[in-house]
């Protein structure tokens, strides 16, 4: 009983730093979501994608392909909430919760397998499931539509479900893992790789545990294997193109055939590595706006010294626990270190489940190891957390949504409202292609809105000179001319101006 | 065949090494500067809109000092960085030789060698002693050698053969495969001659 209300505190904690002020912070949907909208909402009212193709498996979106996990999730959401940010972020910040809560029974049902559950690992599946609830890394993609979240969420499903096969012997568990890890394949383009490894491994093991039952699980690796065919089939045709968009290897430029034999193995060990990199994991992170806030990297500095005593701790016990850690750790940068830009917070997000289960192996690991200084320790240690998370959590709520607003879009939402306020009293709308991505969010917000892009050289032609123009551009500088009638400011503290309505 | 394992190890730490003498000191952005950290505080504080008393929780000068030390002192602890200095079998064998230690009863001496290197990244990170370079190297290269030493001899007197010579095929392989792609992976980061 009491085991169940720590759990339950520590979901609600998760649901909460997910869901607190979720359609303000991040401040404005990025072009993902955006895309992810559109189609969900096309999808939903009229069974179609944006360019009218019925129920793909594959969505054309921007110079890109998106896989349809996210976006069939998003129609659902959309079927409750309508069309607003909150039904876009809504999958991922419920994603985001469930996985925590995973992580909590994975470990649990661990840890009763393999008999670790001395009296203070007991606490090692709260811990490790409470460190995911608090930690920047989950936290910031569960609060976006990112759709590595909800793959990651079914992919932890897959693994819970595995386990649960172990210790129930009851192969409808091993057939559900299977969906689950299938559906991770739908989500997001690095599980892919992952989701198979890890499904070969699940096969080897119940082999090995349950020799008897091979044609069980033989047929729960064809169900894997049929319901991923489809995908896979799509990925040699039209994933080709997002492979040579994001393969790393591309900046290598011409190489010939000898070159290639050392230069590509080289360039992967060295972007493998870079996940393992202090600076990259403590420190900085990807250095994209969206993935992290900045002097954030997607773990917590403190976490340093547990992770590196819980991998001792794991190692020296030689416990099937580890391999499966280890494992996870080691398969889940591979995708992401074959694509540009290297490392890259987004793409590794798997990670952030062995390194969570590390730091709570390794908090309990130093505790035990110093149970003499804890009046000194545990105070010490919660407080350093403490400040850490309080620090984080004034980055992500006062600089974030400040220093990285055009990271989520700028002032998209409004240019595009006053686009449409303003749209009766004209007859032509032009929008200048500098104004960033200005097309898709129209595209979005205001679908009925006709206009055209035009590059910055565009003057106004003379067979309209009788009309009335909309001219929509960035801002070059002037905030007060004759023909200006409205500029659209940035919500930062300076105002900033993102763009200027012209009437001309 | 052991001791063959071991030489060939042991040599690629200085072929990596040979490119770290054409330097002329670490990159400054691995060097503690009193003025960056004054600027730091100064951008944090223009970008908060809360309170006074919130930016001053945040926004002081020893948060961001610390802060700064941790960043400046992991990057000099850089994966790649320490590949380029070691290459990945030397890497490895560092590895090995803190888990030897960590495994083995502690002596003195070999309390002092693992001291040595964080204490000298340390010391170059907050004091940037204006020593030649070949001083700063052999601070950081010398003790990190013998703890590369001490790991690979350890796991190659323990380990089967089979696989002894399957794990170091792969590693010496990738070793070379970086060093040849990379020959100048430290110019990244050191400031040349």
């Amino acid at each position: 009983m009491k085991e169940k209300i720590l759990i339950l505190l520590v979901v609600a904690v998760a649901f909460f730093l997910r869901f607190y002020m979720v359609e303000k912070v991040p401040p404005g949907l990025y072009q993902d979501e955006v895309s992810i909208g559109t189609n969900a909402y096309s999808i939903l009212t009229t069974g179609k994608d944006e360019y009218g193709e019925p129920m793909p498996l594959y969505f054309k979106a921007l110079s890109d392909y998106k896989l349809p996990g996210y976006i069939y999730t998003t129609s659902a959401s959309m079927a409750i909430f309508g069309k607003t940010e909150l039904a876009i972020r809504l999958p991922s910040v419920l994603a985001g919760t469930i996985t925590v809560l995973l992580l909590y029974l994975t470990l649990r049902r661990l840890l009763e397998r393999e008999k670790l559950n001395s009296q203070y690992l007991k606490i090692a599946p709260f811990l490790a499931s409470f460190l995911l609830a608090i930690s920047p890394w989950h936290i910031q993609f569960s609060r976006a539509g990112f759709e590595a979240n909800l793959a990651l969420f079914f992919y932890m499903a897959g693994l819970t479900l595995f386990l649960y096969l172990l210790n129930n012997k009851k192969f409808t568990f091993l057939i559900f893992s299977s969906i689950s890890l299938a559906l991770s394949v739908y989500s997001y383009h690095s599980f892919k790789l992952i989701a198979p490894l890890t499904f070969i491994a699940i096969i080897y093991l119940t082999l090995r545990k349950f020799p008897k039952e091979k044609y069980k699980t033989i047929a729960s690796l064809f169900v894997f294997a049929i319901l991923i065919f489809p995908q896979v089939a799509l990925s040699t045709s039209v994933g080709t193109e997002r492979l040579s968009q994001t393969s790393a290897f591309s900046e290598l430029g011409e190489l010939d055939s000898v070159q290639k034999i050392y230069k590509y193995p080289a360039l992967f060990v060295k972007n493998y590595l870079s996940y393992f990199s202090f600076d990259f994991l403590f420190d900085r992170g990807d250095g994209i706006g969206r993935h992290q806030v900045g002097n954030f990297g997607p773990l917590f500095k403190w976490q340093l010294p547990f992770i590196l005593a819980g991998i001792y701790f794991l190692l020296s016990r030689k416990n099937k626990i580890l391999f499966l850690i280890l494992g996870i750790l080691a398969i889940a940068p591979i995708p992401a270190a074959i694509a540009a830009p290297s490392p890259h917070t987004l793409r590794s997000l798997t990670m952030v489940i062995p390194f969570v289960i590390l730091a709570s192996f390794g908090l309990l690991f130093v505790y035990q190891k110093l149970v003499p200084y804890k009046k000194l320790l545990v105070p010490l240690v919660i407080a350093v957390v403490f400040y850490e998370f309080l620090f984080y959590s004034h980055y992500y709520y006062v600089h974030y949504p400040q220093v990285n607003l055009l990271d989520w879009g700028g002032a998209q939402k409004e240019l595009s409202a006053k686009a449409g306020e303003l749209s009766n009293n004209f007859d032509e709308i032009i929008v200048d292609k500098n104004v960033e991505l200005a097309g898709v969010y129209l595209k979005y917000y205001q679908p009925n809105l006709r206009y055209e892009l035009v590059d910055v050289t565009w003057k106004k032609p003379d067979s309209w000179k009788n009309k009335k123009v909309l001219y929509i551009r960035p801002y070059y500088g002037q905030e007060k001319a004759e023909g200006i009638i409205h500029n659209v400011r940035l919500s930062n503290k300076a105002g900033d101006i993102f763009a200027q309505f012209w009437s001309i | 065949m052991r001791k063959l394992i071991l030489i060939t190890a042991l040599l690629f730490p200085f072929l990596s090494l040979r490119s770290w003498l054409e330097c002329r000191d670490f990159g400054f952005i691995y060097h503690f500067s009193a003025y960056d950290l004054e600027l730091q505080i100064i951008d944090a504080i223009r970008a908060d809109s809360g309170s006074i008393l919130e930016a001053r929780f945040f926004h002081n000068k020893v948060t961001f000092f610390l802060l700064d030390l941790y960043k400046r002192y992991t990057e000099l602890m850089d994966i790649n960085l320490l590949v380029s200095m070691f290459s990945l079998v030397g890497l490895f064998g560092v590895i090995l030789g803190a888990w030897y230690f960590l495994r083995s009863k502690k002596s003195l001496k070999n309390l002092v060698l693992f001291a040595i290197f964080p204490l000298s990244v340390l010391i170059e990170v907050l004091l940037n002693p204006k020593v030649p370079f070949i001083f700063t190297l052999l601070s950081f290269a010398g003790p990190l050698l013998l703890i590369s030493f001490y790991g690979h001899s350890q796991f190659i007197k323990k380990i089967d053969l089979k696989l002894l010579s399957i794990t170091y095929f792969v590693f010496l392989l990738l070793s070379l495969m970086l060093l040849i792609s990379y020959p100048q992976a430290a110019y990244t980061y050191c400031s040349i001659q």
